[in-house]
């Protein structure tokens, strides 16, 4: 037994191990299959090494378009591996994608309105559609010899406070010289956090030195509004509107105030260069020409039709005889306006055709401080025209002179004709004075189809 | 008795086998257990160590990509049609493009599925269009960057080398159509910025946009010439190029089409028992082709060799180390400088002894020889296994890769530069031994070459 017992036991021994082992890796055996398919997939997960250029291409038939995020992020992770060249910053390559994006969506002609904005880009956008900013509020400009002046210290500014005037030219900022910059960077310099203080340093004709002046920087108001009387005896005053903004509807309203303590008869609202702004200030402004029913409609995505009607409250003042100046520059909100008085007959148009931008944009904020502009619906007109590519066609088509200088009222015709046209609504003139003037369809309501 | 005792035994191995399965099963469950911990740390902070990895120190920050996402999220949600899918292929194509181009570098941009299957197919020895080597190069006046479509060659036999289109032209027009720059606004905003400072009168500078608009608008932007120059379409074109020592431009009619060419073209000189070899493009059997060449040569008895690389450009790297392998068999060619400093050997390899040919050898360079011909030129040169007969060399030392996508369409990017096997960079063209000016049919090189075989010097 004993004998057995050591050559059985060996044995026996060896067995017993063997058999556990084989228990123990049975499962991978078995599982094999299953583990090869494993050990694809980790390969796949490797990076992928650059594929000499013969690689086969794929059948035309089977192609899926591309996705756009993983296919940019498997670009900008290549990019970032083995891109020989200059050092790139992330985002903005990031931007440029989004912007090629957009433009890829319409084309650059179709729909240049859905656009990306950059940190920078939206911030300046902001401001003009609040109507104001944070600086001393002069208005700068270059003169023949580079130097950056000063053209006008705006009204009730800390500039014109601290007794900045004009043609003020700007040695410096805050010790600084800025001989050879961009006016926009000069800009930057004297901009800053409301309370801050700017020094700058001047040099003014009718001094002998250059002096120094602080200023205290505040919030100021862009000027959207200009108003003048164009003929006092008559009543004939002028509104000129720059854009619209969150404070195009008050300084509007105090023009007309103003005009109105001259004895206003007739009104001459010019929307020329006018590029728009904000959808609710434009209801706001169109109101008061309009009696009652829709400013404009919006159709949303789906053809849903929303008409935004005349805000009563805005019915503050008395209507006027009214001539409203257009051309090819009046876009968007501009339309509205005149394509609002237009449809509802309570002025007459005069310039040229418009722009031609009927489509509204909704502005979205992201989280890194830049922005989207999102064409998400059509306006038409309240007749229900739309006027995207084709614009509104004024009644009376009178082109800029040749010599035409936007400083110069003189040379200014299409103002002039305005004045004519006016003057026969108020009787002053007979109607044959407006013969020579090139007259559309008579009751107002043409859109051609220009595209 | 030992029956049962086998028995026994039976049992206690069953028993074993068990055991070693449960054991094996409960160190299973311990480890799937600790494994879906890992796998969910990992996912969502995959992307983070991804990216981290790369950026190094300076801060996690992958923000950029979720900028990108909630955009396309948005346009998607509310754009004002519903967007198709052939809106989304544009839309990621434009991303693309714009991304790649903001790089500006012109070796690293989007192909579309057209241009991407053009590019492999010149790979492989079929070539569309009009059979040029197009580069695009800018141009600074003052502000205004202006990019040029310069020829840097021609492939041999094709329709460009034919019609007498040469390295170095300039292309101003096609089909009368003006080349534009990337951005041919450039002159009108500046019209603009101008025009804020000097008020400039509104007339005369609407006179200045008009005439920009018309230039803008009947002319052709230079990446659009190029794609339409490079890809068959049986249509012909004509060029106006402007040339170095011509003084008015030169109008060529040349037909964009599909072409094939013999890689390799050779003879025997009677005049000093010399060979000709011409390498006409780099594909997959130009090395075969250059080794039955000069077997062939051999045999007639050639002692020395001319190889031509004039009018020759690109090649895949493989292509090129194939017709190395006879010439610098085991050397080094030269030197791809990647980028974070990587830099990579590349090295020849070994042939049999007697495919590999020891007589002098002289080359035959020009201002078409671009890239890899250049590497082997310069590092010909500079293991004093060859003289350089022509004029000097192109100069482009940049490397590209092209990573392919699902769709067909690929991105070309550059991933390096070429040094010769020195470590030379040989960016401004590699300066032959023997500079001798392109003349008529331009035999007054090769007999300069021929000349130069007899002087020595290219023997090892």
């Amino acid at each position: 037994m004993r004998r057995t017992g050591i050559d059985v036991v060996i044995p026996v021994a060896f067995l017993i191990c063997a058999a556990f082992v084989l228990g123990f890796v049975a499962q991978d055996v078995r599982a094999s299959g299953g583990q090869v398919g494993k050990w694809v997939a980790s390969l796949q997960l490797l990076p992928q090494r650059l594929e000499p250029v013969s690689t086969p291409v794929v059948d035309a038939s089977r192609r899926k378009p591309l996705p756009l995020v993983d296919t940019y992020s498997a670009v900008m992770e290549r990019l970032k591996a083995d891109y020989y060249g200059d050092d790139f910053s992330e985002r903005e390559l990031t931007y440029s994608a989004i912007r090629g994006m957009l433009a890829a969506l319409g084309g650059p002609y179709k729909d240049p309105f859905t656009r990306f904005m950059d940190p920078d880009e939206y911030k300046k956008m902001r401001e003009e559609n609040e109507g104001n900013f944070t600086g001393i509020g002069a208005q700068l400009d270059t003169n023949k010899s580079g130097e950056v002046y000063v053209k006008e210290p705006l009204p009730d500014t800390p500039a014109m406070k601290s007794g900045v005037k004009s043609n003020d030219v700007i040695l410096a900022v805050d010790g600084k010289s800025i001989k050879g910059l961009e006016i926009n960077d000069v800009v930057k310099m004297i901009r800053g956090k409301a309370d801050t203080k700017v020094r700058l340093t001047l040099r003014r004709t009718s001094k002998p030195k250059p002096f120094s002046i602080t200023i205290t920087r505040q919030v100021v108001q862009f000027q959207m509004v200009k108003s003048r009387m164009l003929d006092e005896k008559n009543g004939i005053g002028y509104i000129r509107l720059y854009q619209f903004n969150q404070k195009s509807d008050t300084q509007f309203d105090k023009a007309i105030t103003d005009l109105e303590k001259e004895r206003l008869r007739g009104l001459v609202f010019d929307l020329r260069a006018n590029p728009g702004g904000l959808l609710q200030v434009a209801v706001e402004i169109g109101s008061r020409f309009i009696e009652s029913g829709p400013v404009v409609i919006i159709q949303e995505r789906g053809g849903q039709r929303n008409p935004m009607y005349v805000v009563e409250s805005k019915h503050n003042h008395k209507r006027y005889p009214l001539v409203v100046l257009v051309d090819k520059s009046s876009a968007s909100a501009s339309e509205i306006v005149s394509g609002a008085i237009k449809d509802n007959g309570t002025g007459t148009l005069l310039g040229v055709t418009t722009f031609g931008k009927g489509r509204v944009q909704t502005i979205m904020t992201l989280d890194d401080g830049s922005a989207v502009a999102i064409t998400t619906a059509k306006y038409l007109t309240p007749k229900g025209d739309d006027i995207h590519h084709k614009g509104i066609r004024p009644d009376y088509i009178v082109e800029a002179a040749e010599d035409f200088d936007p400083n110069d009222p003189a040379t200014d015709v299409q103002l002039a004709r305005a004045v004519e046209v006016l003057k026969v609504k108020m009787g002053l003139l007979p109607k044959s004075a407006l013969d020579k003037l090139e007259k559309t369809a008579a009751a107002g309501r043409v859109v051609t189809g220009e595209n | 008795m030992r029956s049962f005792h086998r028995i026994g035994i039976g049992c206690l191995v069953g028993l074993c086998f068990a055991a070693g399965y449960a054991a094996r099963l409960s160190v299973d469950v311990r480890e799937r257990a600790a494994a879906e911990v890992r796998e969910k740390t990992i996912s969502t902070q995959g992307a983070r160590i991804a990216s981290a990895g790369l950026e190094g120190a300076a801060g996690i920050d992958f923000r950029p990509i979720e900028t990108l996402y909630s955009v396309l999220t948005n346009v998607r949600e509310h754009y004002v049609e519903q967007l198709s899918s052939d809106n989304e292929s544009q839309m990621t194509y434009g991303a693309l493009r714009a991304m790649l181009s903001s790089l500006g570098d012109s070796n690293t941009r989007f192909l579309d599925p057209t241009q991407s299957r053009i590019v492999r197919d010149a790979v492989s020895g079929k070539f569309h269009g009009i059979g040029a080597v197009l580069g695009i190069r800018k141009v600074r006046t003052g502000d205004i960057t202006d990019e040029h479509l310069i020829v840097l060659s021609v492939i041999s036999t094709g329709p460009a080398d034919r019609a007498g289109l040469k390295p170095g032209d300039d292309i101003v027009s096609v089909d009368g159509k003006q080349i534009l720059p990337f951005n041919p606004f450039q002159k009108a905003e500046k019209y603009l910025s101008e025009e804020r400072k000097k008020n400039t009168k509104q007339n005369q500078l609407r006179k200045w946009l008009d005439t920009e608009e018309k230039r803008i608008e009947s002319g052709m932007p230079v990446s659009e010439a190029e794609i339409a120059l490079i890809t068959e379409d049986g249509k012909t074109r004509e060029l106006s190029v402007r040339r170095a020592g011509v003084k008015s431009e030169i109008k060529i009619k040349v037909a964009a089409e599909s072409f094939g060419v013999e890689p390799v073209t050779s003879k025997f000189l009677d005049s000093g028992a010399a060979g000709y070899v011409r390498i006409n493009c780099f594909v997959p059997e130009t090395g075969s082709r250059f080794a039955e060449a000069l077997s062939e040569l051999r045999a007639k008895g050639a002692r020395g060799m001319v190889l031509d690389l004039r009018k020759l450009s690109g090649g895949e790297t493989d292509s090129v180390l194939n017709v190395a392998r006879h010439l610098l068999p085991g050397r080094k060619l030269g030197v791809l400088l990647q980028s974070r400093g990587r830099r990579c050997a590349i090295n020849v390899p070994d042939a049999p002894a007697d495919q590999v040919w020891d007589g002098r050898i002289s080359v035959l360079v020009d201002s078409g020889t671009v890239r890899f011909p250049e590497l082997l030129a310069a590092s010909l040169k500079e293991q004093k296994r060859a003289r350089l007969v022509g004029e000097q060399t192109c100069g482009d030392n940049s490397h590209s890769s092209v990573m392919s996508l699902s769709d067909g369409s690929a991105v070309m990017m550059k991933t390096g530069v070429l040094l010769s096997s020195m470590g030379v960079s040989f960016a401004k063209g590699v300066k032959p031994d023997v500079r001798v000016a392109y003349s008529g049919d331009g035999s007054n090189q090769l007999s300069e070459a021929v000349k130069a075989l007899g002087e020595g010097g290219a023997r090892q």
